[in-house]
């Protein structure tokens, strides 16, 4: 018995790069968690803080339903409807491996930044799930350590790893029930204030793409590589510019405004794993805000602020 | 048999049952050493109390007296000499300082604001803060051993690195002074994180999750 142990405890965890099986893995969690009806309790932590959250999700007529209900600290809840289920986005793209056909985004494959390990078993939910670890091959993005489950693919624990190896945020289903019915009354909020999330479909890969909706005054002339840009957009009423960039796991946006009301100064900011960087820059005498915010390392985002230049 | 016997005996038979506080624990261990009744008493609860358990032995042996001589026998331990006198006293000095280094460890655990988000973020003039605050760590290709479903625990973990509170921080470098209030800088940052919460929930495979990070002072 002991030698058995002793045998597995010696065995390498041997990346997996060229096997299929963490890729594999990592694509049906990409479509589960969006295709799959499943409700539970999970808990988020960072730092000090611990959360729990309640989400049902479901799919009525090939559309996503979501209810997130807070159930600590103040009341809470949000409300995403409408995602269409062929939408397909730049993430999930880049998730399963680069679906065919993305001419206008770099192919990025997650293997390329990424290294993905498979680290056995464990438990989450009473239920089994695999775990994988995802270990950047730069600084310019964080790891993940991530339990899928066996059954269904469903992601029920990850935490976000940083630098020396640090746990910036910790989530984790408590207890899930996938494949119930849920009925309609229970996707109903029932708070008056509640947030309900806008659904952009201007990000489907698959849209025409909108001329007017192509980003033409800016550009980042450093992007960490393997991250692409998945949507842009301007914001009728504030002029304000929307980049946001993916790498497949990590997400960025680049917002861009007008800094004529709002005279803010050079801003760095964390709170938990999400960071803010904003710069200034003045073009033809008008003074421009541009801030990055994400989950990525901080250098990331300065990086990324730093090298927004204008189109004249 | 005097008040003070039946009182001590009532106490002997609380120790018994488990129900003994400590002044009477206290009392019964004084009084046995010098009352042979109340010894003789503690002894012929014990036997019967192991007789209904069933564990009495076959053959009941009294060791006590044997033991009680073997006892005086040995070398008083008290009695040391020279080096070995001295090291004790450091010995002891070196456990009170290792608990002093845990009490101002303990300290810098907890003072850090609790509920960070609610902490406001920094003044406009303030500088560095460390963005990087030291946290769990994790495990095998990260570096220890396999990531488990373990809870988080707020004490250090696996002797390492102390765990703190993280910091919502707001570093300025440059300053654009007067018009720029800390509520305005928060209600910007604020906004463009939410903007940024439903990108992210839109663009990564983890749905839920970018709206549980999602502050409580942003609805």
């Amino acid at each position: 018995m002991a030698v058995i142990l002793t045998m597995t405890a010696a065995l390498p965890s041997y990346a997996l790069d060229d096997l299929s099986s963490v890729s594999d893995l990592l694509k049906r969690m990409a479509e589960a968690n969006r295709q799959l009806t499943y409700q539970g309790i999970f808990s988020y932590e960072h730092g000090g803080t611990l959360k729990t959250v309640k989400v049902l999700h479901t799919v009525r007529k090939g559309q996503e339903f979501e209810r997130i209900i807070h159930l600590s600290g103040p009341k809470r809840e949000v409300i995403r409807r409408g995602n269409d289920l062929n939408c397909q986005r730049l993430g999930d793209a880049i998730l399963r491996g680069a679906a065919p056909g993305l001419a206008n985004i770099s192919r990025g494959h997650l293997e390329d930044y990424y290294s993905l390990y498979e680290k056995g078993e464990d438990r989450v939910a009473g239920r089994d799930v695999t775990v994988v670890h995802v270990v950047p091959k730069d600084d310019y993005r964080y790891g993940y350590a991530l339990g899928v489950d066996q059954e269904t693919g469903l992601l029920l624990q990850s935490m976000l790893i940083g630098s020396n190896k640090r746990v910036l945020e910790r989530f984790q289903f408590v207890d899930v029930s996938v494949g119930v019915m849920i009925d309609d009354m229970a996707l109903e909020p029932t708070l008056t204030d509640h947030h309900s999330a806008s659904v952009e479909t201007a990000t489907c890969l698959d849209n025409e793409v909108d001329e007017t909706a192509t980003p033409k005054q800016w550009q980042m002339s450093w992007l960490p590589p393997g991250f692409a840009l998945s949507g842009y957009s301007v914001s009728p009423v504030t002029q304000r510019e929307t980049f946001v960039f993916t790498d497949g796991l990590a997400v960025f946006s680049v917002f861009i405004d007008a800094d004529e009301s709002i005279n803010l100064p050079k801003i760095q900011a964390q709170r938990g794993a999400t960071v803010a960087f904003l710069n200034h820059l003045e073009i033809n005498k008008n003074n421009y805000a541009v801030c990055v915010v994400g989950e990525v390392p901080i250098v990331t985002a300065k990086k990324v602020a730093e090298s927004v230049k204008h189109i004249p | 048999m005097s008040d003070n016997n039946i009182q001590i005996k009532e106490s002997l038979s609380a120790l018994m049952d488990g129900q003994a506080d400590e002044l009477e624990v206290r009392r019964v261990l004084k009084n046995v050493s010098e009352n042979d009744e109340l010894r003789d008493t503690w002894r012929r609860h014990q036997m019967a109390a192991a007789a209904m358990r069933r564990e009495l032995p076959e053959q009941v042996v009294d060791y006590s007296v044997a033991i009680r001589n073997a006892i005086d026998e040995e070398p008083n331990l008290n009695e040391k000499v020279g080096l070995e006198r001295f090291i004790k006293p450091l010995g002891r000095f070196a456990v009170a300082a290792s608990v002093a280094a845990i009490a101002v460890i303990g300290v810098q655990q907890y003072s850090q604001p609790i509920n960070h988000e609610a902490a406001p973020l920094a003044a406009v003039n303030e500088v560095k803060v460390d963005l990087v605050s030291p946290q769990l760590r994790t495990a095998s290709e990260f570096g220890i051993p396999p990531v488990t479903a373990r809870t988080v625990s707020a004490t250090t973990n696996n002797g390492q690195q102390g765990y703190t509170a993280p910091r919502s921080v707001v570093q300025v470098t440059s300053i654009a002074p007067d018009q720029v209030t800390r509520e305005q800088v928060q209600a910007y940052l604020n906004e463009l994180m939410l903007r940024h919460t439903e990108h992210a929930a839109m663009n990564t495979n983890q749905g839920m999750l970018p709206f549980a990070r999602m502050p409580a002072d942003q609805d």
